[in-house]
């Protein structure tokens, strides 16, 4: 073993292994996530249905949304249950202002000071105050815009199987009138990030990006699979597969036999045709090649995602009628699965009701599970092509920062 | 400039967070309280999220998690040893909050359950048990998580020495104050009545049953309350699995 290296301003707990390979002599890279297993997928049969969603919303603080909406969704496949266009509507505006608050919360926060050479987002506020300034109030802004349309900060209240318990239409407004300026101050970031391009590393890692792809409709919710730019598949059941390790609490995912990348990169390499025009420009100030695999520019990718996806939710709270509490709902015995992209990328349930319409089984696979192999894979290359680096560990953690990993949910 | 007598300016208060195993949740309601107290008097020492979280000497410790494996029992040590004053951060610290139904099954089974044959060498404790049962906890901010105005609040008494006083009336007191339509009236089990507040009674005003994740009131009056679950045509048996979810260290199940 060539050195271990605790992994700081992450969500979560693990650490890096780069061990040396007897057979070949070369450095491999290995994540150890030794976070607690919380056994959701275990006691989740333990709870009343409706509440499910809200239980699962707690799988994570950072992406809480992707949990609820996900398994809601899950479960009304199982139940026969389709929700309306508002409901839809403003469940994908949820999801949409929470994966926009983890990007610049992970973007700003967590991976700045890497590229900017310094500790922690203390030093950044130091260093670059105006960017920190900003990201800081955006992330107030979509925290209060979140209060607004789920009832909670973190977590959602009133989203459940059906839709919105309740959302009063002066919430909408409220929601509104904090994101007002939230575009623009997505810009703004982009522009602070335009001027450290030059600083960010270089890698190609020639293996899958995979993603929800539309051609027509940016959504983090709807849409079939696509690896590489291409429809693969309608949901992502048949697609992953999934298997324990004996040196980590995560599992590893696989797809066709091989690693594979999911998460912002993956969403804006596999739907170049439904992004904003806006958005779109912004590839361009980032350097955000078509089919970029440079992991290293994940959180780049984060950023330009960002104003997409506020400009959408703009447009749904002026434009969408709040949802209506769901009509009776009722419980029968089925199969159902969802697959959604969460922040960090695809997020797949696949569960099955009893009679009584409890969890008899559940499969959830995070997006973070899915990325760990590729993170290792990329990491062994970038220490095959950086052989004398003086501070290869280092650049390891940055690379693996990129990716935004988010470690509670690979374990869940 | 007139120079401040060195014995006249106050100490920073050195604020440590420490991550067991959770969602990480308080810790972000908990990352913009600190930054609205920020204030030439407070210094966060350590904070995972932001700066790493190497344990370092505190004054206060916020504590955030249960204790789930051996490491979370060696952080929730020196959290111990580094601080003055440990706060337990939230229903899993407090009472193991949801994480607790883990504890309906044994360790065998749940591991049978997720990960079949090939199991994780990674040490676990066999239960999911709350820092207020292991360390010497000196104040609990309940919930799940608690917003970020009353961690300010909390935080804010703890840091002045003002001691801080328990929130004792139940869910109900202030879902009646806003007036929120009274959802076991209805005829949906919700945990209101017997249930400590100070939450704003945000859940019910959303429509969602209240649910207990900040644990029972003092003087909970149970009898009460499953007396008015059978007038609204609530069975015994839902209050029961209700109260699996948050409730299962503080109701016979």
């Amino acid at each position: 073993m060539i050195s271990v290296k605790g992994l700081d301003r992450i969500e979560g707990h693990a650490h890096i292994k780069i061990v040396e390979n007897p057979e070949t002599g070369s450095e491999e890279c290995r994540i150890i996530v030794d976070e607690g297993i919380r056994f959701f997928e275990a006691f989740l049969t333990e709870v009343p249905l409706m509440e499910a969603p809200v239980i699962a919303s707690r799988i994570c603080g950072l992406c809480s949304a992707s949990y609820s909406v996900c398994l809601s969704k899950a479960i009304e496949k199982a139940l026969g249950y389709t929700i309306d266009y508002e409901a839809e509507s403003y469940r994908e505006a949820v999801q949409m202002i929470s994966t926009a608050r983890s990007h610049i919360a992970h973007v700003f926060l967590l991976w700045l000071p890497d590229i900017l050479g310094v500790k922690s987002a203390f030093d950044v506020a130091e260093v670059s105050p105006e960017a920190f300034k900003v990201a800081a109030n955006l992330i107030v802004e979509m925290t209060k815009a979140h209060e607004y349309l789920t009832g909670g900060e973190i977590h959602p209240v009133n989203m459940t199987v059906g839709g919105f318990t309740k959302l009063p239409r002066e919430n909408v407004a409220k929601a509104a009138e904090s994101l007002k300026n939230s575009v623009k101050q997505a810009e703004i970031l982009i522009e602070k990030l335009s001027e450290i391009l030059y600083k960010i590393p270089k890698l190609e890692i020639k293996l899958p990006y995979v993603s929800i792809g539309n051609e027509e409709k940016y959504s983090l919710i709807n849409g079939p699979i696509k690896i590489d730019g291409v429809k693969a598949a309608e949901t992502a059941k048949d697609l992953i597969e999934e298997r324990p390790v004996s040196y980590s609490t995560a599992k590893r995912c696989t797809i066709n036999g091989s690693a594979y990348v999911v998460g912002a990169l993956s969403r804006l390499n596999n739907n170049p045709n439904s992004i904003s025009s806006e958005a779109k420009s912004h590839l361009e100030t980032l350097d955000i090649k078509e089919g970029d695999r440079n992991p290293f520019k994940i959180p780049l990718a984060q950023a330009v995602e960002t104003v997409h996806l506020l400009q959408h939710v703009k447009t749904v709270l002026e434009e969408v009628e709040p949802p209506r509490p769901p009509e009776e709902i009722k419980l029968k015995a089925g199969e159902g699965e969802a697959t959604i992209e969460a922040p960090r990328g695809i997020l797949h349930i696949n569960l099955t009701l009893s009679e009584k319409g409890r969890i008899k089984e559940i499969n959830i696979i995070p997006p973070t599970t899915q990325n760990l192999l590729h993170m290792e894979y990329s990491a062994t290359k970038y220490l095959a092509e950086n052989p004398n680096h003086p501070q290869k560990a280092k650049m390891i953690e940055v690379l693996i920062r990129s990716y935004d990993p988010c470690i509670s949910c690979s374990v869940q | 400039m007139m120079e401040t007598h060195p014995h006249l300016v106050p100490k920073k208060v050195k604020i440590a967070l420490y991550t067991l195993t959770c969602c990480e949740g308080c810790a972000l309601n908990a990352a913009i309280a600190l930054a609205r107290l920020s204030s030439p008097y407070i210094k966060v020492e350590s904070f995972r999220l932001i700066d790493g979280g190497k344990p370092a000497e505190a004054d206060i410790a916020l504590v955030e998690g249960a204790v789930i494996t051996l490491m979370d029992k060696e952080l929730l040590r020196q959290a111990e040893n580094n601080s003055k004053v440990v706060v337990a951060l939230g229903s899993c610290s407090h009472n193991a909050g949801l994480l607790a139904l883990k504890n309906r099954f044994t360790h065998e089974e749940a591991l049978e359950t997720v990960y079949g044959e090939t199991r994780p060498m990674i040490p676990h404790l066999s239960k999911a048990t709350p820092v207020t049962s292991i360390a010497k906890v000196d104040y609990v901010i309940p919930g799940c998580p608690p917003s970020t105005d009353e961690i300010e609040s909390y935080l804010t008494s703890i840091i002045l020495g003002k001691g801080v006083e328990e929130y004792e009336k139940p869910v109900c007191w202030e879902c009646r104050l806003k007036d929120s339509d009274c959802l076991l009236k209805q005829g949906i089990l919700c945990l209101g009545p017997i249930v400590k507040g100070g939450c704003k009674a945000r859940c019910p005003e959303y429509g969602k049953p209240c649910f207990g994740c900040r644990g029972l009131v003092k003087d909970a009056k149970m009898e009460e309350f499953l007396e008015s679950l059978k007038e609204n045509n609530i069975s015994e048996k839902e209050f029961r699995e209700a109260a699996k979810l948050y409730l299962s260290m503080e109701v016979s199940l």
